[in-house]
């Protein structure tokens, strides 16, 4: 069984109890445990259930390259799926659950999952579920979706913030082991800034486990020096608990830092993500042991042989009474060394290799451990527990020798460098034939924006497993770096490790034994997370997967939450010997950021709650959150869709708006329309490109609808420009507009017209636009009381605008309508605004003055035929489509769109037009955006198209329906009747009408 | 135009660092070509303040030029007085191809004071505030939304939003200057 010792534990502190509650059920820990430890130390050594089989997992790793043991911890706000218990910390109270089984951990019904394993091979989604095609969405889909996933997501909101910090350094160096402290040691005095960053929380990595002397001091004193030296250099900083994830084009990388561990009920600030800016990186990453192939080696309690030992002197703990070792190299001797020294059996080493020299081999025979040479695992005992071991000759099909019983199988199949970051913005990697393993292609690193190298490696990241070459190359790499920054190079002497070990060469195993059956192999696993194994890829390589992303992809193999690291390189070993070709000429898989999962709520950051997405407000958005506006977005803004009374309707309310506008005086707020000053000698030459129409002879004081249009033809914006001076216009764009037509302008003028004499402004927020309209609107501004300019029809005529002061506040009065009626509206300065509006309620009570909302200005403009961009258009149409040909200069020789609209398409006869439509029924209202058939179909039995609704509404002013749409030559078509399909299968029919309902002399607007 | 009366809410909150909404300031845009020197001549003897080298401020008295850009300034002068900058402005300048306009209105200006206030901004802007300098301006963003600030003291950051965001702007800072909150980066 595994177990806590009496004694040991580098990281636990024994005067710390810890309670937990794993599946139910309570257990302790110490503090400075982590979930893993603790659960080994109380023997629960099976931990979880594979994706696709449901078998038994347990334990593999003591590091974040764990594939099996993941938790759900805490619960309600507080929950997290999908943790790795071995990067998790224990605390008191900690509530832990295994995931993916069902009923229980211990009986897993999906385990007879394991059973079919013949009918479920590579690709067996691909194969099985293609027939009949209905199955899939009704019965296959379903089914799958319920049987596959991980942790449950959390049902509650998450209760905890989390925040992002934008930092720069000159050197950002990544793990805080022996190679990270020696790199930043010779960083320290050179003025750099310097970040070094750890993913656990605590400094040297795995120097702490396998100990050795740097000059006369021991690793742990030499790493505790180094960091309170470092500690006290002000421009270097260090962090724990913090992962780099991904590195990125132009030195930029993303650290993940874990703040808080969930631990209290309260809210608080649980993660932090940096984005980073270093001039140079420094990976430092070490290297992570890969897992050896053999039959039964997904079976809880085999573990990486590294990782035994990190339990035992970390932690204190013992992963088994009886632990066999199975290793391909002398670094797994460590392992038998501690353990022997620990007091604990290890009845034998199974090494594949023939020849075992070096001194770590000796050291264990002289503690009298069997030493089995070119032997190989034939099987191992057990199900949800190891058992024993059938141990055969490497060299054989697996013809069982001797049996022999344990509680703990630890294997080596050597050591991966973590080249995870250097990798991912293009660094290349090469085959080292030595030591068996990728490692970084040092004349090909990432590369920065001046053509040279971003990112350097350092240590066992690159490909330097012994400690002596580790501490060199940090130290070596750092100092290069320093020079090429600084241009001098630091004056410090190297350290040197004192070590006389020598370390026999590893023989390459990619499974054992060399002759393993087909049955042996369907029982060898590669992706203990995703259940792919050896006999799966060699199928897929069989079935035509030769490139390695195919054949990942069809096994899924490296596709888990642990992205393959445990899988990836023994899993193309296979498929090379599968295809009969060399490891280096299969390749790796990319890799691609995130180096390890990261949380949501940290990628989101501050941007949730009340600051998930900002919202523009106006100067009177308080009035209206407090007068029963029923808010609607637009674009950023929000805008009052109507003024709901107590006891009405929505609909209602907008009809009681609209008729009272028409009748009497309305108020609203316009503010959100867009206002662009242009300016300059230029300025008028600029807007007749810009716009469609002429804008050049617009006197000065008089106002013009236009029309913009893209490059491509198609309508952009439109809106009322005002001639202000000779030389500046004011131009007002749609409410969603402001900023694209003003950056429109801009890159025109920066990119093509650079020399013209122009500058433009964005005034939108400057003013508030406040439209008075109905009858009674002159009265009602009159009694305001003006100073400055006339209102009368002859003083201010219809699309004009003048100057002056309103009840003693400055004003610019636009006499321009999009309802039709008599209107001004009103620009007064923002700070103004509230002010202005509260006069004008009052003055207005005598005209029954009420505000309105969108819906009303909606309807008001579509009852008298006027286009709204985003309705009437829709990035396809061309102003010609809507009639506006009035509003298309033929004078001009050029305008933003002319050449496209030349095109045959734009001028095709055929184009839908628009056109009002009148329903029969006059209380039917068209469903916006519903189609007009001819009652053909096409080649595919689609019925063909000939008419889309672009509005729709109920107009209280003519009493019935009334709408807008483009039609196939609608113009032509008056009085024709179109059948419009609705979805429950019945048809509208509306007649074909003119687009202007109301008003068309524009009797009302002109008094 | 519009008198001094405060019609923005009163924004104020002490966490990390202090965060207070400052009362409305005169802000004048002038865009034209900075390296003229007619232009140069001209803003220097309506204002009495140079223009300020790239991505700084200079400041006399109560008027402050900020650069925002090769071909822009933002004028902060007394609100009381941007009618009278503007017309010295517009006198000096005749003759001159430039755009001027009043933005008082449309902006809204934040005082932060405090040790962290460097790290405070580095949570929602990427400039680097470790290396920013007392009088440099930066025209960037900060968590959404886009803003322009510059260094009062190495304590204190002026900062100017669009007027239309000046809660959630304020609500933004709030929360990044929260209690216990500082990575302690910048020292």
């Amino acid at each position: 069984m595994s177990s806590r010792l009496s004694t040991g534990g580098k990281l636990i502190d024994r005067g710390l109890l810890q309670e937990f509650v794993f599946n139910g059920k309570r257990l302790k820990g110490f503090k400075g445990d982590t979930l893993a430890s603790a659960l080994l130390a109380n023997d629960q050594v099976l931990v979880g259930r594979s994706f696709k089989y449901h078998r038994a997992r347990g334990i593999v790793t003591c590091g974040s390259e764990e594939p099996n043991a993941l938790m759900e911890i805490g619960f309600g706000s507080k929950l997290e799926p999908n943790q790795r218990a071995t990067t998790t910390k224990l605390f008191d109270g900690i509530q832990v659950k295994s995931q993916n089984h069902w009923p229980s951990l211990e009986f897993d019904i999906g385990a007879i999952n394991s059973r079919f394993s013949k009918f479920f091979p590579a690709g067996f989604y691909y194969k099985t579920f293609i027939h009949p095609r209905f199955a899939w969405k009704y019965l296959f889909e379903p089914i799958i979706r319920k049987a596959a996933g991980l942790g449950n997501a959390p049902k509650e909101k998450d209760d905890d913030t989390y925040e992002y910090f934008y930092a720069h350094v000159d050197l950002l160096i990544v793990g805080g082991g022996v190679a990270g402290l020696a790199a930043a040691n010779s960083a320290a005095k050179s003025g750099l800034r310097v970040l070094i960053v750890e993913q656990n929380d605590y400094w040297g990595g795995r120097a702490l486990v396998d100990e050795f002397n740097i000059e006369s001091t021991s690793v742990s004193d030499w790493i505790s020096k180094s960091v309170d030296n470092l500690s006290n250099e002000k421009k270097v900083s260090l962090r724990l608990n913090t992962i780099a994830t991904g590195v990125h084009d132009h030195g930029y990388v993303i650290l993940h830092e874990t703040l808080s561990d969930g631990s209290t009920d309260q809210s608080e600030l649980r993660q932090r993500l940096w984005r980073v800016r270093a001039k140079q990186t420094i990976v430092a990453t070490g290297a992570i042991e890969r897992p050896l192939s053999f039959a039964g080696n997904d079976i809880p309690g085999v573990m990486l042989a590294a990782a035994v030992r990190d339990y035992l002197v970390n932690f204190g703990v013992s992963c088994g009474d009886r632990t066999i070792i199975v290793t391909n190299n002398d670094d797994a001797y460590r392992t038998a060394i501690l353990l022997k020294n620990a007091g604990l059996e290890v009845p034998c080493i199974i090494d594949a290799r023939s020849k075992v020299s070096g001194s770590l081999p000796k050291q264990v025979e002289a503690l009298g451990i069997r030493i089995l040479k070119s032997k190989a695992v034939s099987e191992v005992i057990g199900s949800k527990r190891v058992e024993g071991v059938k141990i055969c000759s490497h060299a054989g099909s697996g013809e069982v020798l001797e049996t022999i019983a344990c509680d703990c199988l630890a294997m080596s199949n050597g050591w991966s460098p973590v080249v995870h970051l250097w990798s991912h913005c293009g660094g290349k990697l090469t085959w080292d034939d030595e030591q068996h393993l990728f490692k970084p292609d040092l004349t090909s690193p990432p590369l920065g924006a001046d053509g040279k190298a971003m990112v350097t490696v350092a240590g066992s990241a690159n490909g330097n497993l012994l400690a002596v070459d580790v501490l060199h190359d940090g130290h070596l790499k750092s100092k290069e770096i320093v020079k090429s920054l600084t241009g001098k190079m630091p004056n410090l002497t190297i350290e040197k490790v004192n070590s006389n070990e020598d370390e026999g060469e590893i023989q390459p195993v990619w499974f054992m034994p060399q002759g393993a059956t087909r049955k042996l192999k369907s029982k060898t696993w590669l992706d203990f997370q995703n259940d792919v194994k050896v006999s799966d890829v060699e199928l897929a390589a069989q079935e035509g997967f030769e490139s390695v992303e195919h054949a990942k992809r069809y096994t899924t193999l490296g596709m888990a939450t642990d992205q393959g690291k445990l899988s990836n390189i023994n899993g193309l070993a296979v498929l090379s010997n599968s295809l009969n070709t060399s490891i280096p000429d299969v390749g790796t898989t990319t890799f691609r950021p995130p180096f390890q999962p990261i949380s949501l709520g940290s990628i989101g950051g501050e941007a949730r709650n009340e600051l998930f997405k900002p919202i523009r407000k106006t100067p009177i958005h308080n009035w209206i959150d407090e007068n029963n506006g029923v808010w609607e977005p637009v674009a950023d803004w929000r805008r009052p869709f109507c003024f709901r009374r107590s006891g009405e309707s929505i609909k209602q309310a907008v009809e009681r708006e609209i008729i009272n506008t028409r009748t009497n005086c309305g108020i609203l707020d316009a503010s959100t329309l867009g206002k662009i000053l242009v300016k300059g000698p230029d300025a008028a030459k600029f807007l007749d490109m810009i716009y469609t129409n002429l804008m050049s002879n617009l006197k000065v004081g008089k106002c013009r609808y236009g029309l913009m249009c893209s490059e491509n033809g198609f309508l952009s914006d439109d809106g009322v420009v005002a001639r202000l001076s000779d030389d500046s216009f004011l131009c007002h764009t749609t409410s969603g507009g402001s900023d694209r037509i003003h950056a429109h302008m801009e890159e025109w003028l920066q990119t093509e017209w650079w020399d013209w004499k122009v500058h433009t402004l964005n005034l939108t927020e400057q003013f508030s636009q406040i439209a008075i309209v109905g009858p009674k609107a002159r009265q009602l501004l009159e009694k305001m009381g003006m100073e400055g300019f006339d209102l009368s029809s002859e003083g201010l005529p219809f699309m004009s605008f003048c100057e002056g002061f309103i009840s003693g506040i400055s004003v610019r009065i636009f006499r321009i309508s999009f309802s039709g009626e008599l209107s001004y509206e009103i620009a007064v300065p923002a700070l103004k605004a509230q002010e202005f509006w509260d006069l004008a309620l009052i003055a207005g009570k005598e005209f029954e003055i009420m505000p309105y909302g969108t819906e009303a200005l909606h309807v008001m403009r579509a009852e008298k035929g006027f286009i709204m961009i985003g309705d009437e258009t829709d990035g396809t149409v061309i102003p010609q489509d809507l009639g506006l040909d009035w509003a298309i200069s033929k004078k001009k020789k050029d305008f933003i769109g002319k050449r496209a609209q030349m095109r045959s398409f734009m001028k095709s006869e055929s184009r839908w037009k628009l056109v009002g439509l009148k329903t029969i029924d006059p209380s039917v209202v068209l469903p916006d955006g519903c189609y007009a058939v001819d009652g053909e179909s096409n080649s595919y039995g689609h019925k063909n198209m000939i008419g889309r609704v672009t509005s729709s509404y109920f107009s209280p002013t003519l009493e019935r329906s009334i709408a807008l749409a483009l039609v196939e030559n609608g113009p032509e078509r008056m009085d024709e009747i179109l059948n419009f399909p609705n979805l429950d299968g019945s048809v509208t029919k509306a007649s074909i009408c003119d687009p202007v309902f109301f008003d068309k002399e524009g009797k009302n607007q002109n008094v | 135009m519009s008198d001094d009366s405060n019609s923005i809410d009163t924004f104020f909150y002490k966490g990390v660092i202090t965060v207070e909404l400052s009362k409305p300031k005169g802000m004048i845009t002038l865009k034209g070509d900075l390296n003229s020197s007619s232009f140069k001549a001209a803003v220097i003897k309506a204002l009495g303040v140079p223009i300020p080298k790239v991505r700084t401020v200079s400041t006399k008295d109560s008027v402050q030029i900020l650069w925002m850009a090769r071909d822009e300034l933002l004028i902060l002068v007394n609100f009381k007085e941007v009618e009278k900058y503007i017309e010295l402005l517009d006198k000096n300048l005749k003759g001159e191809h430039y755009l001027l306009a009043n933005v008082s209105d449309a902006r809204a200006i934040f005082n932060l004071k405090g040790k962290g206030v460097r790290e405070v901004l580095s949570k929602g802007t990427p400039v680097n505030m470790e290396t920013i300098k007392i009088n440099d301006v930066r025209r960037s963003r900060l968590g959404q939304l886009p803003v322009a600030f510059w260094l009062i003291k190495n304590t204190e950051v002026e900062l100017v939003c669009f007027r239309s965001v000046a809660d959630f702007m304020f609500n933004w800072l709030r929360v990044a200057s929260a209690p216990n909150s500082l990575p302690r980066f910048i020292e």
